[in-house]
């Protein structure tokens, strides 16, 4: 599969974790599959995309605010909402606009965007096809679904760490030695969809290089 | 008549004797003994301890030597418990005493100490009584009023100097686990093959089986998807003790070092790291790494990973998809319940079915006038909560249960800014195996040790040594917290994790200055090392309202030895080397008096690090603290530090 590389930058970016307690919003510290790949469809229309990416330097910040009632004009329960600024990272995408996409692009992604949040730039900075890119072992960067074709596919996966063919093809992860899973939000239209179970960062993965943290012997 | 494996070094606590004219070390002539008590003690000669007593050394050394399946699987189990696999070569002197590497020197043990509180006709009526190792520890205790200490946790297991680094205590509590591990694992000659044979046939058939038998050696960690945020879900810390326990109970002999979270398990083949599985309540799992070694390679620390070597995870069941709404609070379920709706039908069970049904039916909160008089006032502190979560079954349990940490509730809820500070002590198992190394080489060198290359790596009986030590520095950690806190100190996290509410940031340097008068005691030599300490300390400091998860995350790995974070102020990088100069420096130091200038360095900082920094190295009011920078503090610490003692008498 062939993937174009990105460096993405942004001013203030608040990729949210699911809402805890309806008063705080934490940001995760990766760029998950889910979020990248809706927020490409949601700029460049419905197609088959597949990214992954991840942070490499950012200041956390949090910002306190309050939502309006419009119906009272009164004051909600204050947000607390944790965010990132001078946010550089790396995004790997692949899709059909590969070649179009070659002259960079700006994406509204995340949580605030209303706010001024989630203005990111990506820089295309490469081609490479995943085959070509070596492999190793070490620690995944993000989050990216499992996505096994069956049941049977799933319990092969889990008990053996066998690369499921959606891993495999896209990512060219060969096995996956200590996984830890979570889950990301697969949506099946515009209005709904499921969740999907996913490796998270932390996993411990054979696979090319820019899907890992480090290198390991 | 039962058979205690942890009895077999017993001898090694008793005093010299006169046996045939001649005087020995009761535990270094065994044929001695044995002739002792044939003459004295006659009813004990078929006595299977006192026959592993006698016989668990096959070296030419000692006459008598294993003769019985359960005398050679004493013999394997001692050797496995010992702190060396081999007798050190070159002659060091003996000592009874142990020698810790954590904390001793070799200028503290210029005088030889011997430790032999016992006779041996105290020992053969104790072992007559058929008591077994519990009772013998309580014997032990009642020698401290005397001995002014407890001779089986000070005597060390090889008085050899050089050799002597774990407690009696340690190995043979080890030495029973291993002796059970392989009864369990089958490992277990023919009778035939070991009843009078002669000595090198025995040693040979050791050396045969050890090379041949093997265990797994499995380094685990405990983790948990819950991402807690109020104080009701701090309950899950708790839970994470219950099932550490429930693991350690079922495991009892498997288990060889453990902290609050990490466990070191060594399994015979039958059993799987996967065992553990049931008792993973509320969505926990298991990370881990395991190796298969033979007995007569068994290290602790994975080096030279075999084949058979692999790292994985240890999930309870999990869907393939899960359709919305998913648990907000470990997203790892669906959300079944809706909280605090379904809390309050579960937990007030005489509800009036009108009030019941109101509730169910509507969205939470039902309006006050479908709730009946009689239910109001149980119901009014519920309907306050406007906020609703979709919770799975088990973050609804942990969240349902009742608050443990109400002292962190209350501070939580009270209007005025309460600040707390988070204070986590961390131990890096891989580290420690390298600290304990390099302080047995650095403890052979100053003896004068010949072969230094050769020595090897740390065994099972120092972790173990050292796992005691460290918990009761935990529990002597928490004794000071308490005495500096008192009332204003959550009862503990967990053994190693705490909270105090605080008046100001300024008390860190108070949790700062117990943990290094407590470092000094406890692990001094750790300053020596060559790279970073093991044991490290993390506090982690905001208001009281602040979300708990942000702090673990900060807390679990801390990036240094000492690690300060302050919610929105920055975060302090210290070594725990230069700690000492830099408590002296906040308390009495040039600090204080530059603290004004520090503090207005700290603001420039907000609006430009750069400004900053080069106002520091510019104003001559700096050269004061420029004895600071040597101790390893980088600007971003300093200005933290500063904020940190700008909290007290904060200028404006």
């Amino acid at each position: 599969m062939k993937f174009a590389e990105y460096t993405m930058t942004a001013d203030m970016l608040c990729v949210g974790e699911v809402v805890k307690w309806g008063r705080y919003k934490p940001s995760a510290e990766t760029l998950r599959y889910s979020q990248l790949v809706g927020a490409l469809r949601s700029h460049f229309g419905e197609m088959e995309f597949h990214a992954v990416g991840h942070l490499q330097s950012f200041k956390k910040q949090y910002l306190s605010y309050t939502l309006k009632d419009r119906h009272t004009d009164k004051a909600k329960l204050p947000l607390k909402i944790e965010f990132m600024t001078d946010v550089v990272g790396k995004v790997y995408v692949a899709s059909p606009l590969i070649e179009e996409m070659k002259k960079g692009f700006d994406v509204n992604m995340g949580a605030m965007l209303s706010k001024g949040f989630g203005e990111c730039r990506f820089k295309f900075v490469r081609l490479f096809d995943v085959a070509d890119v070596e492999t190793g072992i070490g620690v995944l960067n993000s989050r990216i679904p499992v996505r096994a074709e069956n049941e049977e596919d799933l319990q092969r996966f889990r008990a053996t760490g066998e690369s499921t063919p959606f891993l495999r093809d896209v990512f060219g992860i060969q096995r996956v030695k200590r996984p830890v899973y979570g889950y990301l939000f697969y949506p099946v239209n515009a209005y709904t969809g499921h969740y999907e179970l996913a490796l998270f960062e932390g996993s411990k993965v054979e696979g090319p290089e820019f899907l890992i943290l480090k290198e390991e012997a | 008549m039962k058979m205690d494996p942890e009895l077999h070094d017993i001898l090694k606590l008793c005093d010299d004797i006169v046996i045939d004219g001649k005087k020995c070390s009761p535990h270094q002539h065994p044929d001695l003994v044995q002739k002792y008590i044939e003459k004295n003690a006659p009813d004990l000669l078929d006595n299977p301890t006192v026959n592993a007593i006698l016989r668990h050394h096959e070296h030419p050394n000692f006459k008598l030597y294993p003769n019985s399946p359960e005398t050679l699987a004493v013999d394997i189990a001692d050797n496995l418990a010992s702190a060396l696999s081999r007798a050190l070569s070159g002659e060091h002197g003996w000592d009874h005493k142990i020698f810790r590497l954590w904390r001793n020197t070799t200028d503290q043990i210029k005088k030889r100490s011997k430790i032999s509180p016992l006779n041996l006709d105290w020992i053969l009526d104790f072992i007559r009584g058929e008591k077994g190792f519990e009772d013998f520890l309580s014997y032990c205790d009642s020698l401290m009023s005397d001995l002014g200490y407890n001779p089986i946790f000070e005597r060390a297991e090889d008085s050899m100097r050089g050799a002597n680094i774990t407690s009696l205590y340690t190995h043979l509590t080890l030495s029973g686990k291993f002796y059970r591990l392989m009864q369990k694992a089958g490992y277990w000659v023919q009778e035939s093959d070991v009843l009078d044979k002669p000595r090198h046939k025995i040693a040979k058939l050791r050396e045969a089986k050890t090379e041949k038998w093997t265990f797994q050696v499995c380094r685990a960690t405990l983790q948990f998807p819950q991402k807690p945020i109020r104080s009701r879900d701090m309950n899950v810390f708790h839970e994470l003790d219950r099932v550490r326990r429930k693991i350690e109970k079922a495991f009892p002999d498997e288990i060889f070092f453990n902290t609050t979270d990490e466990m070191l398990f060594v399994l015979p083949l039958q059993k799987r790291i996967e065992d553990v599985k049931p008792k993973l309540n509320y969505g926990f799992w298991v990370e881990y790494e395991k190796d298969t070694q033979t007995l007569s390679a068994l290290t602790p620390h994975g080096e030279g990973k075999s084949q058979d070597y692999a790292e994985g995870t240890v999930y309870a069941p999990l869907e393939s998809k899960i359709v919305p709404p998913i648990c907000e609070i470990c997203q790892m379920a669906k959300a079944e319940k809706e909280w605090p709706k379904h809390n309050v039908l579960e937990t007030f069970e005489d509800l009036c079915p009108s009030c019941r049904k109101a509730i169910e039916n509507t969205a939470w909160p039902p309006p006050v006038e479908v709730v009946c008089e009689k239910d109001l006032p149980g119901l009014t502190p519920w309907l306050e909560e406007t906020v609703t979560e979709a919770l799975c079954r088990g973050c609804f349990d942990i969240r349902k249960k009742s608050v443990r940490l109400t002292k962190l509730a209350d501070w939580s809820e009270k209007e005025e800014r309460v600040k707390v500070v988070w204070i986590k002590i961390t131990l890096d198992f891989n580290r420690l195996c390298n600290s304990l190394h390099e302080l047995h080489v650095a403890y052979l060198k100053d003896l004068k040790h010949s072969k230094i290359d050769g020595v090897e790596k740390i065994r099972f009986s120092v972790l173990a040594e050292f796992n005691r030590a460290y918990k009761a520095f935990l529990d002597r950690y928490n004794g000071a917290l308490l005495n500096r806190f008192g009332d204003s100190l959550e009862s503990k996290i967990l053994d190693d994790f705490f909270v105090a509410r605080v008046e100001d940031y300024y008390d860190i340097v108070g949790i700062l200055e117990d943990y290094q008068l407590l470092y000094d005691e406890y692990f001094p030599r750790f300053k020596v090392l060559s790279s970073f300490s093991p044991v490290k300390l993390g506090v982690s400091g905001s208001g009281a309202k602040f979300p708990f998860f942000e702090h673990w995350q900060i807390l679990r790995r801390p990036k240094s030895d000492v690690y300060v974070s302050l919610i929105d102020k920055g975060e302090m990088l210290m070594d725990v080397k230069h700690l000492p100069e830099i408590i002296a420096c906040c308390k009495h130091g040039e600090l204080p008096k530059v603290k004004r200038k520090l503090f207005h360095l700290a603001k420039i900082a907000e609006m430009s690090e750069k400004l900053a920094e080069v106002t520091l190295k510019s104003d001559r009011d700096f050269e004061k603290i420029k004895n600071i920078l040597p101790m390893g503090l980088d600007f971003q610490s300093i200005l933290t530090l500063a904020k940190l003692l700008g909290d007290r008498d904060e200028i404006r």
